[in-house]
Parts: structure tokens; C-alpha cells; sequence
């Protein structure tokens, strides 16, 4: 129910702001991907994460609203409270405000601060309860009409929905106001007509929610069958409260109808099956009694009331004029006792050890109902206890923050390991790179291309065509110079020296011209190839970037190292911490258990010693009458 | 006035209860919101090391659709080799009807193009077993990559809708 509420107040943020929660930053979409899940924990770190990525503002109203929501669902309630408070004094709707003050008002009343709760509920004013949709009102009238009772006050619960769950629990509350008030009369009359109307948890609508912290108003067959159970083991509780009312009334067969509605594989059939044989023994049927006893005895214990039920045996025996059978009750109820006494007494030494609570923590994580191998049938009454209650949750979270923190370090250690294979192999590569010179090479191969660059330049400046001849051509050429400079050498001797001067010139003209004819093409393709040396050598230069940046990123091993240290350090002062709030919780726990096996052993106690004092009155009535009979025995034989 | 002296031990230690049952919820309080600090650092710590920037690539997913497609499952295709599968609770489902976005996917990518392909299963228009495969292709440079794929319900067509966004 509180989560829808939220959604709805988020809605409304986001409806107002003109923007759907798919088109925000994924970081915010991510956050309510797991908050819709009940994921708390994990939608509050999101909410972090996207706040440190800058990726939302978290004092934004939608964000911390919705933060404040995560905060109080995860039993951070100072931080819940400190944000509504915050948001209060930066929204200006009303009815945003209003809706911000139920909030606030609903962690007080689970904080059990009623007059908080009271305060924060005089702020919604009456022109914005109007302006609220249906389920923000059903809210607001339910903590309204709860604070009241709590205070004393009885209301009107007409203006909730006939079949609504926080009706029945409200009217029930009323009820049991009335009784302590002493009006018992009213308090039947409202449980009898509480318990007329009967439940269609199909269209129960809101209010048949209550207790559903998850899912916001989205139910799951499962979670509509622990809505149905609920609803059941209220109306078991309200019939056997109405059967003990009747009987204080004096009204037992009513009240024996009354028990007989409770189910049979309910929390309360224990209970309902003593007071029947009560009644029923007030009405002076001591076999409807005596048979609905021994049934509860031979029942294991789940309730204290079950423990009665030995001597109750034993005490319809005796009304039936039975008194050997009442008297074997009696003895049978004495070794019952004391076996009950010895048991509690190794439960006591067990309560001690350490994971004693373990089993029980495990399904309550779980959300599954307890056996009696998990948690002892003694200690049950334990689980309606709110703070002990309390004291599991917080247990539970404990060990839930543990099992991270001890991840946490685990994948630090992977962490670790991964910077060392890291850092190994960046030195490896820095160490092949200084090997291979592989880093001069390039500023050498760039002098060679400037170098080119100028002689294109020159060509082109000097129109030297000769110049950009091609290999065969260049070869040609030098054995033209090699020609020109032999003949040289040996004109003297030479009668035919003029011919052979001529046939050189001739040669080189003709290289020449080709040469000019290949000019305009040679040079483009020098060009071309400069071009694509340069683009080779930024390809290089860049490649040569990321190389002198991986090798910058060495630097970073030791930040990040340092990361991995400081989160460690905190991760392990965080197990400290938790351990030693666990010790303390855990003692806690075992101090309220052992007061209530305390408590259970005085009262076993008590009947044990009513069991030996009724065996001695038995007996001694025995005695007495066996001794009124020999006298006229006596007489007889006389 | 024994009784009075008795009276006023119980409410000295029932007020020492409560103070100390506040300490410990306060420790409690601390406690948590240290474990979701440090959780929060890890989270980052681990994407910094495992995905850095220059490789990281990440792959979400949202619905404003619930009329013509409710989501079974997905599986997810990086240059033809399977990256990530996810079959959905209904919780999760619904979660994402509801307006949350799902990091499908985080990893590693070299630059250059990439082909990226989504396989839906789930249930289409009049209840009806509803398969779609959709792809699309993207350049991965220096910087983190993030792409979004949004399902619609096109009521014109009255189909769901498959989209692919760049962050």
C-alpha cells in the first residue's frame, strides 16, 4: 500500500514535470527497474550511482522523494524522515505536500511516534484531502482513523470499503477497546457483525492490501494467497475473541459456536479448543470437555495454552465422578510437566549458542512460515512480538549487509589480481617496445619523408623531369653519365670518338624527352605517394598516442590500487561493525526468548505443583473414603 | 515507599532499554547506509577496471508497451555471438511496464562497426506466442557506447514496436 502510494506521488511528480520515466537517463530508469522489483537495497545504490554519474540531481523532488520512500523500506528512517522534512520545505503543490506529509506521517506511526504521526497528519488540511486521488485518501482516513484508536478514540469506520482488509483490522481494534473499556456488550455486537459480513478478497479493492509492502499494488497468485491467509487469521482471531467475550458474558453455547468457527490448522485452534471445553464444562458438559482436552493433550504444544490442557483432563475426569482416571491424568499431567520443565531448561543452555536463531532468520529472508523444527513450539509466541519482530528484520539485514561486504572483498581480491596481470604484461610491452627501438623508428621515418617532400619540391621548382624517372630510367641515365664520362677518358685514342659523343647525346635526348613527356604523371604520382605516406605515418603517430597513453596508464595501476586498499578498509570496519551489532541484537533476542522460557517454566511450575497438591487431595479423599467404608465393614464382619 | 523506590528502578531501566535499543537502531542505520556507500564505490571501481571508457559498451532496454507484447525473454546478439540472455520473472516484467530500464548488457567492444541483434519471446497481440528478431548497426569509437532499445505499442498497427536509440 505505501508503495503505491509513492508510485502514485512520483507519478503525479512526473506528470507535472511532463516527463515518463523511460525517456529520463537510464540511471533513473535502472533505479526503478529494481525499486519496482522490492529490491530496496539495490535501487538505493543505483539512485547513488546515477547521482555520482551526475546522470540525476538527487535534491530533485522526483529522486529524493523516491529515495526518502527507498530509505524508510530499507529501515533508514532518520534518512527517510530527513528527506520528507526537506522536500516539505521545497515543494509548493499542496497536494504534493499533503501526500509528502502522509509519508512522513506513516514512518512515524511504524516508528510507534503516534504523536508525530499526529502532527504531520494535522498538516494535510481538509481542501487537500479533495484534492488527492482515492488511494492517497483511503491512506490518509487509515492513519487517521488507526492514530485515533491507538489514542483511545472510538471513529467511525463507515467511510471505509465493507470488504477492505484495514477495515476488519480496525474495527477488531475497536472492538478490543470496547472490551477494555468494559462495554463487552458493544464489543460482541461489533465482532458479531464484523464477522456477518463475508469477504470477497476479489474486489476488496485498496484496502485489502494492507500488509503488502512490496508490491505496490501488484499482486502475484502467491501474494494474493498470503492476502487470503491473512484474512483468515483474522477472522480466527476475531471469532475466538468473540467466544471469550460470550463466555465472560455468560452466553457458553454461543461462545462454543464461536470456537467452533476457528480453523483447524490455525495459530489460534489451540486456544479456541481450551476455552470450548471451558464452556462447555460451564455448561456442565464434562465429556464434550473431557473429550475436546484430551484431543488438545495429544496435540504437540504450539500454544501456551495447550499446556492446560493436562490438568483440565484430569479435572473433567473428576467432575465426572471418575477419580482413579483423574488421578492417572493428574500423574500422567505431573511427568508431563516436569519432561515440559526439562525441556525448556536444554532449550534455555541451546538459547545461548550463536546460531541458535539461524534457522528461523533463514525463513524469515525467506518470507516462508515457520515450522516447528525451525524455531521451537515454546518460543512462538515470541513471533507476534513487534520488537522481537523488529529485531529479526534488523538480524535479517545484518547478515543480508555481511554476505555483500564479504563479496565485496572477494571481488576486491579479483581486482587485485586482474591490476597485477595488468601491470605484468604493460611492463612486458613497455620492455618489447624499448627493445625494438620501435619508438625512434617513427620521428626517423618522418625525416625521410620531409626529406622527400623537399626533393619533389626541387623537382618541381627546377622542372627537373630527369629527376622523377622511374628505376629503369634513373639506371639508363647513370649509364649515359658512365658513357659520357669513359669517352671522356679515352676521346684522345678514339678516331670514331665524335660518333660515339653523338649516339650518348642521342640517348639521353631520348631519355629526356621521355622523360618530359612523364614529367605531369611522375610527379602526381610522387605526390600521390607522399600522400599516402603521410597518411601511413599519422595512422602511426596515433597507434604511437595509444602506446605512450597505455603507458601513462601505468600510473593509474597505483590509483586504482589505492581505491582497492581504501574500499577495503572500510569493508572491513564495515564487518566489524556489523559483527558487533549482530552480538548485541543476537543478545537481545536470546535475553527476550530466555524470560519468555522463564516465564513458561514458572507457569509449568505452577501447574505441576497443582497436579501434586490435587494428587494429594485425591488421594487423600480417597483415603478418607476407603476409611469411611472399613469402619462399616468393620462393623459388619462384627 | 518501597514500592515507589521499585517504580522508579523499573522506569530508570525501561528508559535505559529504550536508549539503547535507539543506539543500536542508529548504529543499525549507520551500518546500512556505509554498505550501500561502499557498494556503490565497488560498482563503480568494478566498471572502471573491467569496462573502461575507450571499450565499454552497455545495452538497456524499456517498455511503453503492455497491450501488444508482454516480455518472456531476450537474448542478445554483439556481431553474431550470443552476449546476453535474460529470461523474466513477472515481477520483473512488470517492472519494466511499470517504467524501469534494464542494463541487459555491459562489455567489451573494439572500435570499429558492430552489428547488434535482440531476439524477443513473449506474448503479441491476442495472446498469441510472439518472436521478433531486430538489429541494427553501430560505430564504436573512444568514448562509451550506449544504445537503448525501446518496445512501443503501436496501436495503428496494433503490434509492438522495436527501436533502437543511441545514448
Amino acid at each position: 500500500m505505501n508503495m503505491r502510494l509513492v508510485v502514485i506521488l512520483l507519478l503525479a511528480i512526473a506528470q507535472s514535470s511532463g516527463a515518463r520515466a523511460a525517456e529520463q537517463p537510464p540511471g533513473w530508469g535502472e533505479v526503478l527497474y529494481e525499486y519496482f522489483q522490492g529490491n530496496h537495497f539495490e535501487a538505493l545504490t543505483q539512485l547513488e550511482i546515477a547521482a555520482h554519474r551526475q546522470q540525476l540531481d538527487p535534491s530533485a523532488a522526483q529522486p529524493a522523494l523516491l529515495r526518502g520512500r527507498l530509505s524508510m523500506q530499507f529501515g533508514l528512517y532518520s534518512q527517510a524522515e530527513a528527506i520528507f522534512k526537506q522536500q516539505l520545505e521545497h515543494l509548493d503543490k499542496p497536494t504534493l505536500q499533503a501526500a509528502v506529509y502522509i509519508q512522513l506521517a506513516n514512518l512515524y506511526e511504524q516508528l510507534g511516534d503516534l504523536e508525530a504521526a499526529r502532527t504531520a497528519l494535522t498538516n494535510v488540511a481538509e481542501n487537500q484531502i479533495a484534492g488527492l486521488n482515492a488511494e492517497q485518501q483511503d491512506k490518509y482516513w487509515y492513519l487517521v482513523a488507526s492514530l485515533q484508536i491507538q489514542g483511545g478514540t472510538l471513529i467511525d469506520i463507515r467511510r471505509f470499503p465493507v470488504n477492505a482488509l484495514s477495515r476488519e483490522y480496525l474495527n477488531y481494534n475497536l472492538a478490543m477497546m470496547e472490551a477494555d473499556r468494559g462495554e463487552t456488550q458493544n464489543a460482541v455486537a461489533r465482532l458479531q457483525s464484523m464477522l456477518k459480513v463475508r469477504p470477497n478478497s476479489e474486489d476488496a479493492g485498496f484496502f485489502s492490501r494492507v500488509g503488502d509492502w512490496v508490491s505496490g499494488g501488484w499482486f502475484s497468485a502467491d501474494e494474493q494467497q498470503i492476502n487470503t491467509e491473512e484474512r483468515a487469521s483474522l477472522k480466527d482471531r476475531q471469532w475466538l475473541t468473540l467466544g471469550y467475550l460470550l463466555q465472560s458474558l455468560g452466553r457458553h453455547q454461543d461462545a462454543i459456536n464461536a470456537y467452533q468457527q476457528v480453523r483447524q490448522d490455525s495459530v489460534d485452534t489451540q486456544a479456541a479448543m481450551l476455552a470450548w471445553g471451558w464452556a462447555a464444562a460451564e455448561r456442565g458438559e464434562f465429556q464434550l470437555a473431557l473429550s475436546i482436552w484430551q484431543l488438545l493433550a495429544q496435540q504437540p504444544v504450539y500454544q501456551h495454552e495447550s499446556y492446560e490442557a493436562p490438568l483440565a483432563v484430569a479435572y473433567a475426569y473428576e467432575k465426572l465422578n471418575a477419580p482413579r482416571q483423574a488421578l492417572t491424568a493428574l500423574n500422567q499431567a505431573s511427568r508431563q510437566y516436569s519432561e515440559w520443565i526439562n525441556r525448556l531448561q536444554a532449550e534455555r543452555v541451546q538459547l545461548y549458542q550463536s546460531d541458535f536463531f539461524q534457522p528461523y532468520v533463514q525463513t524469515w529472508q525467506q518470507g516462508q512460515s515457520t515450522p516447528e523444527d525451525v524455531l521451537s513450539p515454546v518460543l512462538m509466541p515470541l513471533l507476534t512480538d513487534d520488537q522481537f519482530s523488529q529485531q529479526v528484520a534488523q538480524l535479517a539485514d545484518l547478515q543480508q549487509a555481511d554476505q555483500r561486504v564479504l563479496y565485496a572483498l572477494q571481488q576486491l581480491t579479483m581486482f587485485e589480481q586482474l591490476i597485477d596481470e595488468r601491470q605484468q604484461s604493460a611492463q612486458q610491452r613497455g620492455e618489447a617496445l624499448a627493445h625494438n627501438n620501435l619508438l625512434q623508428t617513427l620521428p626517423t621515418l618522418q625525416q625521410q619523408r620531409n626529406g622527400l617532400q623537399t626533393q619533389l619540391d626541387t623537382v618541381e621548382h627546377q622542372q627537373d623531369a630527369l629527376a622523377l624517372l622511374n628505376d629503369d630510367g634513373q639506371a639508363l641515365l647513370q649509364r649515359i653519365g658512365k658513357a659520357d664520362m669513359r669517352l671522356s677518358a679515352i676521346e684522345q685514342q678514339m678516331p670514331d670518338a665524335d660518333s660515339y659523343r653523338a649516339r650518348i647525346r642521342r640517348l639521353h635526348g631520348i631519355l629526356l624527352w621521355q622523360a618530359e613527356v612523364d614529367y605531369a604523371s611522375n610527379l602526381w604520382a610522387g605526390k600521390r605517394n607522399l600522400q599516402a605516406l603521410d597518411s601511413l605515418l599519422a595512422s602511426g603517430q596515433t597507434r604511437l598516442g595509444s602506446i605512450y597513453q597505455a603507458m601513462d596508464r601505468r600510473a593509474h595501476f597505483d590509483a586504482q590500487r589505492a581505491r582497492i586498499t581504501g574500499l577495503r578498509s572500510g569493508l572491513l570496519l564495515a564487518q566489524q561493525t556489523q559483527q558487533r551489532l549482530q552480538d548485541k541484537l543476537l543478545a537481545r533476542m536470546q535475553q527476550a526468548a530466555d524470560v519468555l522460557l522463564i516465564e513458561t517454566e514458572q507457569q509449568l511450575q505452577r501447574y505441576r505443583r497443582q497436579a501434586q497438591i490435587a494428587i494429594v487431595r485425591l488421594q487423600d479423599e480417597t483415603l478418607r473414603k476407603q476409611q469411611a467404608i472399613k469402619p462399616e465393614g468393620a462393623r459388619d464382619e462384627g | 515507599m518501597k514500592q515507589f523506590c521499585l517504580s522508579l528502578m523499573l522506569l530508570f531501566t525501561l528508559g535505559v532499554q529504550a536508549q539503547e535499543s535507539s543506539a543500536l537502531n542508529t548504529q543499525i542505520e549507520d551500518l546500512k547506509k556505509q554498505v550501500i556507500s561502499l557498494n556503490r564505490d565497488l560498482y563503480l571501481l568494478e566498471e572502471d577496471l573491467l569496462f573502461p571508457a575507450s571499450t565499454q559498451v552497455a545495452v538497456y532496454l524499456d517498455m511503453d508497451a503492455g497491450q501488444y507484447f508482454r516480455i518472456d525473454a531476450v537474448e542478445l546478439h554483439l556481431d553474431d555471438k550470443l552476449v546476453a540472455s535474460h529470461l523474466y520473472t513477472e515481477r520483473q516484467a512488470n517492472a519494466l511496464v511499470r517504467g524501469g530500464v534494464q542494463k541487459l548488457y555491459l562489455g567489451n567492444l573494439a572500435r570499429g562497426e558492430h552489428k547488434l541483434t535482440a531476439y524477443f519471446v513473449g506474448i503479441g497481440p491476442h495472446q498469441r506466442e510472439y518472436k521478433r528478431a531486430v538489429s541494427t548497426s553501430f560505430t564504436k569509437q573512444d568514448d562509451p557506447k550506449a544504445l537503448q532499445i525501446h518496445i512501443r505499442d503501436d496501436a495503428s498497427k496494433q503490434q509492438p514496436e522495436f527501436l533502437f536509440e543511441e545514448l
